[in-house]
This record gives C-alpha cells, structure tokens and sequence, in this order.
C-alpha cells in the first residue's frame, strides 16, 4: 500500500510542477515581505501626527515627503516586484521548457540505451512480458500462429536467412547461405551444418524441403494440411535436396525476392521427424524449432513460458539477427485490457508492458521507476488516392483526384509535425513515401517537398476549381496506434484548406476484405512497407501491396483510365520487379517513388512507432534500425 | 398430478428449444454480416485467387440458405467445423473455456448471493434505517456502475495495493476475487433489491403476525417463516441472473485477462471465427434457457399453487 502511495505522490509532483510552485512561491513571499514593511511605515506615520498637534503643519509637510517618497519606493518596490515576478515566471517556464525538452531526450534515450556488459546482466532471470494479443495456435506457418509474433515466434523459431541492421537480407551467414544460379531457373539454400532443433533433430536439406512441402499441401504425411503461407510460394516449382545440407528450389517463373520469399523472417524452420510422428495439432501445442528460446509450456490465452536454448546456433554477440537469449527464461503473460498491463507492470508482475498506446507510455514517461521504449516501425501511415478512375465513382463527374494541385493541397494541407508533436508521442517520424525516412536515397530530401502550407494548399485548390470537394476517407481502425486520435486533425486540417472530408472509421477487419475486393473507391488510410535506410529489394514487398496495378490495397486495377504519369510510375515498378541486380531494382524502385511523390498519388502523413513501458533493470537494444516490434531475446535484465 | 406436471415440463422444454432455434439462427445470419473471415486472416500479400480458393474450402461461396441448411444439420451433429484461427475444431476450442467461465460465473454468483440475500434481510427489517438507506444507495451504484469501469477501479486500486491479488490472469487461487467482486456487483444489487422487498411484501403476511402471536423468537419469524417465503422471488431472479452473469462475463474476462467463454467470444468476434461464435453462442443460449427451464419447473414444486394453476 506503502508504495503505491509513494508512486502515486512522486508521479504527480513531478520536477516541472515543483520548479513551477517553487518559483511562485519565492515571488510570493518576497511580495508579502515588500507588503509587510510598507504596512508598518504607515503605522508610524499615522501615530505620530496624533501625538504632537503643534507641530501639525510641519510634521504634514514631512509626512506627505515621506507619504511621496514611500509612495515613491513602494512604486518601485512594486516596478521590482512585477520585474522579479516576471523573471520567476520566465525562470519557471525556461525550467518547464528544459525539462520538457530532457524528457523528450530521454524518451528517444530509451530507444537507443547501451549494452550493458555480460557481467552486469542476470543471466539466470526470468523476464516477463505482458502482451496484449496471443495467438490461438503456436504453429507458426498457419493463419492463427503467425500472429504470434512477439509471444512465441521471435523466441522459438528462426529462418535461413541472416540479415543486417537495415534489414537487408545478406547471401551469407545465417542458417543457410543463398545464390540463384546462372540461369535464373532455381535458387539454392545451403544450410549450415551443425545446427539442431530444440529435440536434438538436425537441421538439413531434409528439413528445409519438408518444410515447404508441407505448406504446398504435398508432404505425404498429411496433404491436407493448410498453411496460410502456401500464398507465398506460388512461384515454386520443384523443390530437390542436392545433398545433406543444399536444397534447390525451381524458379517458376523466376523470382527476383526468393530469398526472402523462402527464407525470410516469417518462415521459421520446423523438424521434419517431430511433426511426422507426433502429428499437426501436437505441434501447435508443443512447437519445436531452432530458435534462442525452446517451449516450455502453454496456457493458452493466459501464459507461453520458454527456456533460453543453451545449444543455439548463434552467440550474443553475433553479425546479424540471429543472437542468443539474455535471460534464462522468458514468460510471456496476455492481458488483452491496455491498463490492465499497464496495472500489471506497476504491480511488479510483469518487467515490460508490451505495445501501449501513446495515453499509456505518458503516464510512465515521468516515472524514475519505470521506462518507456519507443521503436520506430517500418510501416508508414499514407491516405490512399483514387487517381486512375476517370470519374467520381460517387458524384458520376469528372474525378478529381486526377488533377495533381488537387492531390498536392491535401499533401499541403496536413500538417503531420503538428500532429506528431500535440497529439501522438512526438517520437513519430513525418513521412515522405510510403517508406520510412531513412529510405535512402532519401525522397524527404527533394527539393519542393510538401511540407505543411495552408494557404499554398487553398490557392492550389482554387486554382484547380475544386473548393469544397467532398469526399470520405475510410480509416480501418483497431490496429493502428491511436488511430482515431490522429484521423480527426487530418479531417479538420483538410476542411480547413476547402475541402469537405467525412471519415469511416471501419472495422479493421472488414476495411481490409473491403478494400481488398475494390470496394472502397473513396480514399482509404493504409499501412504498410517494410523496407529500411538504404535497403534494395525492400520496396518489392511494399509496392506488391499498395499503389501499384492488381496490389491487394490499391485503388489501381487493369482496366483503369491510366494517368500517364501513372503509366511511367507502373512501368518502373514492373522492370524493377523481374530485375535481379539488386542495385538497379533500387535505382528502379526510387525512379518510381520520386514519380509518386511528385505527382501525389498518396498523402504520405507518419510512422507510428511502437511504445513499451518497462521496469528500470530492463535495457532492451534494438538489433534493426526500424523494428517491428519489441523482440524479448535482445532484452537484458540486469542483475539488482 | 404427476401428469399434469409432466405436460408442464414439456410445454418449457418445447418452448425453451424454440429460444435456442431462434438465437442460433439470429447468429448465423448476423455473423455472415459482420464481414468476411478469410480475407482477414489470409496473409497480407495473398492474391485474390488464393482468397476464393479458402472461401470455396470453407464453404463461403455456397448460397446462404444452403449454408444455413448445413449449419442446422452440423448442430444437430453437434458439429460446428473447424475454427479459422485455432485450425482445431471449434467444440474442442469451446470446450476449454467452459471450465474457467463455469469457475467465475459461480465465483460471481456466490459474491451476489452472499452480498445481496443478507443485505436485503437487513435492508427489510431495518426499512428506513440508515442500513436500508445505505445497502439502497449500494444497490444503486452496484447497476449504475459498468463493470468494466469497476474492473479498472479495482485493479487500480486494490490490486495495486494488495501485493497478493494479482491484476490478471488465472494463475493462482486469488485471481478469481477481483473478476468475482467485478461480476457479482451488478446482480448483488438486483439479488439485494428483489429480497429486500419480497421480504417486506413476507413480513405484512398474516401468518407472519400469528406467528409472532404464538410468541415464536424473532429470528424464527424472519428465518423460518418469512426468508422461506421469500425465496420464490430470489430463486426467479437465480434464472435471470445467470444470463447476466454470462454476458457480463464477456467484459469482465477480458478486464482481467480470465481466459474463459468470454473472452473467447470477444476474440472470435474481431476474427469473424464463425465457427467458434457458433458454437459459443450455442452453448450459452442452452445453457440459459437450460437453468431458466429449470427454474420454471421447480417453481411448480415449491409453490402448488403454480402446478395447480391456482396463480
């Protein structure tokens, strides 16, 4: 009870309202004495006048001397007073301003701590996460299992490839080595030897070719078996083992993104054997991989707890992403309810409050008990643009999103730093693709970008004789981070330039079949790349997503009225596709990107990064330049 | 009479099956309006082949009324398919919870009951006295108050404070008593305000006046005569109230991370798991008209009067 009241007290006298009641209180007493010595001058004046009449006439004139010149000192007594209240004030507000701007330095602090030394680190703790979603199924390659990504995938299961910290996919040095050869027609994994699944199972060529057999629906064991990842495989042929430890893959047809479309993070390898005798639905309750973590136990919707795995392939300190577990052991806790976690962590059951929304970090932001981590994540929140239709699918009239100053006021229009800075964590980064900042060549950095100009913004939309133009805005809601904090200033930041925008916020799930099925014809909100600083092939994904012809989350389809820009927009992304020289691919992709942003297909806004409350003997060090969320095995505990 | 009472019970078994008839239907037909599930849990970058190839294994793209026709036979089969998250069969996804929601859902029983019956005696015998206004004032905030808000409340402000109730989950024996208080509230409150006046509505009977003529003690009247009496009243409200320990369930669960029905339902829902919905709602709807069918017949066993048509 004791401590509570003390966190209650020490969170809510903060430094800054100190330093303010400080500063008041100094002005406040120094007035009162000023007060104090002017009360007692008028005291004595007044009882000396009764005392001696006969010297009345003079004793008035030096009275009304002093009366002038204690009138006089008390003007500048008071001049002094409003100078030392005014200074206090500015003092208080200079204090206010630093330690605004030194929690603002801590938060980007906790985002990049130091790793502390091994010795500093308990290496046998247990860590406990309190996340707010579990998966139902701990397979990884089903539709339930791969979204468990924080609670059991990340620790579990690990993949072929090894990438570096812009998440580049590198050719070696993780589980399996990759090279397409010359002809173009196969791809080759050669594993590395040695390695073992958490049974003592061996990871071979074996493995890896069952393992995409059974997702294809053709291991002999169970060909029923589905996988929601048979969707990306399409491109596979035949899938042979050249010998113990090298798997070749038919091209069909050739595929430039093979490596990461077999190897990749989202494919965790799985032991052949363990799943043939024990059966599917064992193994989604008792998974076994080559992770940095083996399972322990499950309750599901309630705890994962797992045990760092002594034989991993890779130690702490290794190259790429592939690294060893700090703690012991890991449990993972649900608490869907946000300030239930957030309970649970200032009840000291949990050591790190998973994925919290912006209201929740704020409330451990002035805390010296706790900490909070803000992770940039690679996805970009952009507004969508009908650009292709020739009419208003909701007016029957010319569209008017195929004017550009019409899409460039609604890029004009917003103003993302403000939103950044007042409403979201001021942590965000303003956008300027559909990809993160960091994108290099940076498109941020063209000259004539569209930062936030209202008036440029009206002027464009007068021009184009388009003031008042309605239309809605669909935003899937659910997901994303205080999404329906952020959407309403976009709406008003629009209205307020001319336009008259109305927002849907719809299911997240439905939004998604929605649109998916090209029935969202009005502007919609999404989410997505996955691509960092200087990372080729990275944009593949995000335009195999959004923007581009036939991409699931796009208004572009094969029978639209193609803008030409679009056209020369399109035509670079399908050279880049089926390019397999990696540098060109991204000299390609770029030429694109700077053709969208000039022509603002999209209304890039901000990337939301993902916040985590943690205890202060917590340090977490991010191995990706822009994540994707909180990965336990790189948290350490330290030792108290 | 034995037959009079067994055309009784089939009359409430005949319409209880028509409630459970309605309900399943009423959720088949707004879960297939709540959106499309393979599109949501399909992978992101899925093409709309592969979309139409899962609608087509699931059975999406047959005719509604010839799903509908297969949903009834499945029930009737008990079967309820697989579900589209947990790639197991929706009974046995079900059927995991049951026992974590029959555990809070008697937790939150037994906190109405033991609050309510006794507060209302008190409130009844005591009327006007600062007991009454009180346990009145309690009942108003116990069904004003909305249970997730008082969820919070008490993780907030007891959970935090008592190192041994822990905030969430079902860990240890002591989980249970935040998510009872939180489930038991609101039915406190009905269970207190029902007995309370039944209980008064007892005490101007004249057989409770003889009684106390005959120069019974007291505690003979209020416990042997009047509570005895009572009780018809609380027993209905026993029927009610487990509807409404059901559905609050749903929030109460995710509140506190309990990992029953409720939380499962609410978890189904947002996936649009069709299957696990089902049977969920299924489940619960028989299992309320089951206690209600039950109610309705033991009336008939401790008031004559209901068998014989006499009220």
């Amino acid at each position: 009870m004791t401590r509570h009241w003390t966190q209650l007290r020490r969170s809510r006298l903060s430094r800054r309202s100190l330093l303010r009641a400080s500063a008041r209180a100094g002005v406040g007493a120094a007035g009162l004495a000023l007060v104090g010595c002017g009360g007692d001058d008028d005291d004595d004046q007044q009882s000396v006048a009764q005392a001696q009449p006969e010297q009345e006439q003079q004793q008035q004139a030096m009275q009304q001397q002093q009366q002038q010149q204690a009138m006089q000192e008390q003007a500048q007594q008071q001049a002094m007073q409003q100078q030392q209240e005014q200074q206090a004030e500015q003092q208080a507000q200079q204090a206010e301003q630093q330690e605004q701007a030194q929690q603002e330095e801590e938060l980007d602090r906790s985002t990049a701590q130091e790793e502390a030394e091994v010795s500093e680190v308990d290496l046998d703790a247990e860590l406990i996460v309190g996340y707010g979603s579990f998966p139902p199924t701990l397979d990884i390659t089903t539709a339930g299992g791969g979204g468990g990504q924080g609670a059991s995938n990340n620790l579990h299961f690990a993949a072929l490839a090894a990438y570096n910290s812009g998440r580049v996919i590198q050719a070696e040095g993780g589980f399996g080595d990759w090279e397409f050869t010359e002809d173009l027609t196969s791809f080759i994994w050669r594993i590395k030897e040695g390695v073992t699944f958490h049974n003592g199972e061996p990871l071979n060529a074996e493995s890896v070719q069952f393992y995409w057999e059974r997702i294809l629906g053709r291991a002999e064991y169970n060909p029923d078996f589905e996988s929601s990842l048979r969707a990306r495989a399409g491109w596979m042929g035949d899938i042979s083992i050249v010998d113990e430890q090298t798997v070749s893959i038919v091209m069909d047809p050739p595929f430039v993104d093979a490596p990461e479309q077999s190897g990749g993070i989202n494919f965790g390898l799985l032991p052949k054997q363990y799943i043939i005798d024990n059966g599917d639905d064992h193994f989604a309750n008792n998974p076994i991989g080559c992770g940095a973590y083996k399972f322990m136990s499950w309750i599901p919707d309630q705890e994962i707890r797992s045990e760092r795995f002594e034989d991993f392939a890779f130690p702490h300190d290794a190259p790429f992403q592939w690294k060893a577990g700090w703690a012991k052991y890991i449990t993972g806790r649900y608490f869907p309810e946000e300030q239930a976690r957030a309970a649970a962590l200032e009840a000291g059951e949990v050591d790190i409050a998973y994925r919290i929304s912006p209201d929740v970090a704020k409330q451990f932001e002035d805390r010296d008990d706790f900490k909070v981590i803000a992770l940039p994540d690679v996805r970009v929140m952009a507004l969508e643009l009908p650009v292709n239709q020739s009419l208003d699918p909701i007016t029957g009239e010319e569209n008017p999103w195929r004017d550009v100053r019409v899409r460039q006021a609604a890029n004009y229009a917003i103003d993302a730093d403000a939103i950044i800075d007042n409403l979201l964590t001021g942590t965000e980064e303003r956008a300027y693709s559909p990809f993160p900042a960091g994108y290099d060549p940076p498109i941020g950095n063209l000259p004539g970008q569209y930062n936030y100009d209202p008036d440029k913004a009206r002027a464009l939309l007068e021009e184009a004789g388009q003031v008042g133009f309605a239309f809605t805005i669909t935003l899937p809601t659910g997901l994303w981070t205080a999404d329906r904090i952020w959407m309403p200033a976009v709406q008003q930041m629009l209205n307020d330039v001319g336009f008259q925008v109305e927002v849907d916020y719809a299911d997240f799930g439905n939004a998604l079949s929605l649109i998916r099925n090209n029935e969202v014809p009005n502007p919609f909100v999404f989410n997505q790349a996955g691509v960092s600083s200087g990372a080729p092939l990275g944009p593949a994904f995000a335009y195999r997503l959004i923007t581009t012809v036939g991409a699931p989350y796009s208004h572009a389809q094969e029978t639209d009225d193609f803008l030409p820009e679009f056209e020369e927009f399109q035509t670079l992304i399908n050279e880049a596709n089926t390019e397999f020289d990696l540098q060109r691919a991204n000299d390609l992709f770029h030429q694109a990107s700077v053709i969208s942003y000039e022509n603002a297909f999209q209304v890039p806004l901000f990337g939301l990064p993902h916040l985590y409350a943690v205890r202060p003997e917590i340090l977490y060090n991010e191995y990706y330049d822009t994540s994707t969320g909180l990965n336990a095995i790189y948290a350490q505990k330290l030792k108290t | 009479m034995r037959s009079e009472l067994g055309a009784t019970a089939v009359g409430r078994l005949l319409r209880s099956i028509a409630v459970v008839f309605g309900v399943v239907s009423i959720v088949f037909f707004m879960s297939r309006g709540a959106g499309d599930p393979v599109s949501r849990l399909a992978p992101i970058d899925a093409t709309q082949q592969e979309i139409e190839d899962a609608k087509e294994r699931y059975g999406l793209n047959d005719p509604m009324i010839e799903q509908y026709g297969r949903f009834l036979w499945d029930i009737v089969r008990l079967e309820f398919g697989q579900s589209f998250r947990a790639t197991r069969p929706a009974t046995d996804v079900v059927g995991e919870r049951l026992v974590a929601t029959i555990q809070l859902g008697a937790a939150g029983l037994f906190v109405a009951f033991a609050i309510g019956i006794p507060l209302g005696i008190v409130a009844a015998v005591r009327r006007g006295g600062a007991t009454d206004i009180f346990s009145r004032i309690g009942a108003l905030f116990g069904q004003a108050v909305p249970n997730f808000w008082l969820g919070l409340m008490l993780i907030l402000f007891v959970a935090l404070y008592i190192d041994w109730i822990p905030t969430g989950g079902r860990t240890t024996p002591q989980s249970i008593i935040l998510p009872a208080i939180t489930l038991g509230s609101f039915p406190a409150a009905a269970v207190m305000r029902f007995t309370r006046s039944a209980m008064l509505d007892t005490l101007q009977q004249d057989y409770i006046r003889t009684a106390r003529a005959k120069g019974l003690t007291e505690r003979a009247v209020l416990f042997k005569h009047a509570l005895r009496n009572s009780m018809l009243a609380v027993i209905t409200l026993l029927g009610l109230q487990v509807g409404n320990i059901l559905s609050g369930a749903i929030i109460v669960e995710t509140v506190f991370a309990w990992p029953g029905l409720g939380q499962l339902i609410i978890q189904s829902i947002v996936a649009t798991d069709y299957p696990v919905v089902q049977a969920s709602v299924l489940l619960t709807s028989v299992w309320i008209v089951f206690i209600n069918l039950i109610v309705d017949v033991s009336y008939t066993f401790i008031d004559p009067r209901i068998r014989t048509g006499a009220i």
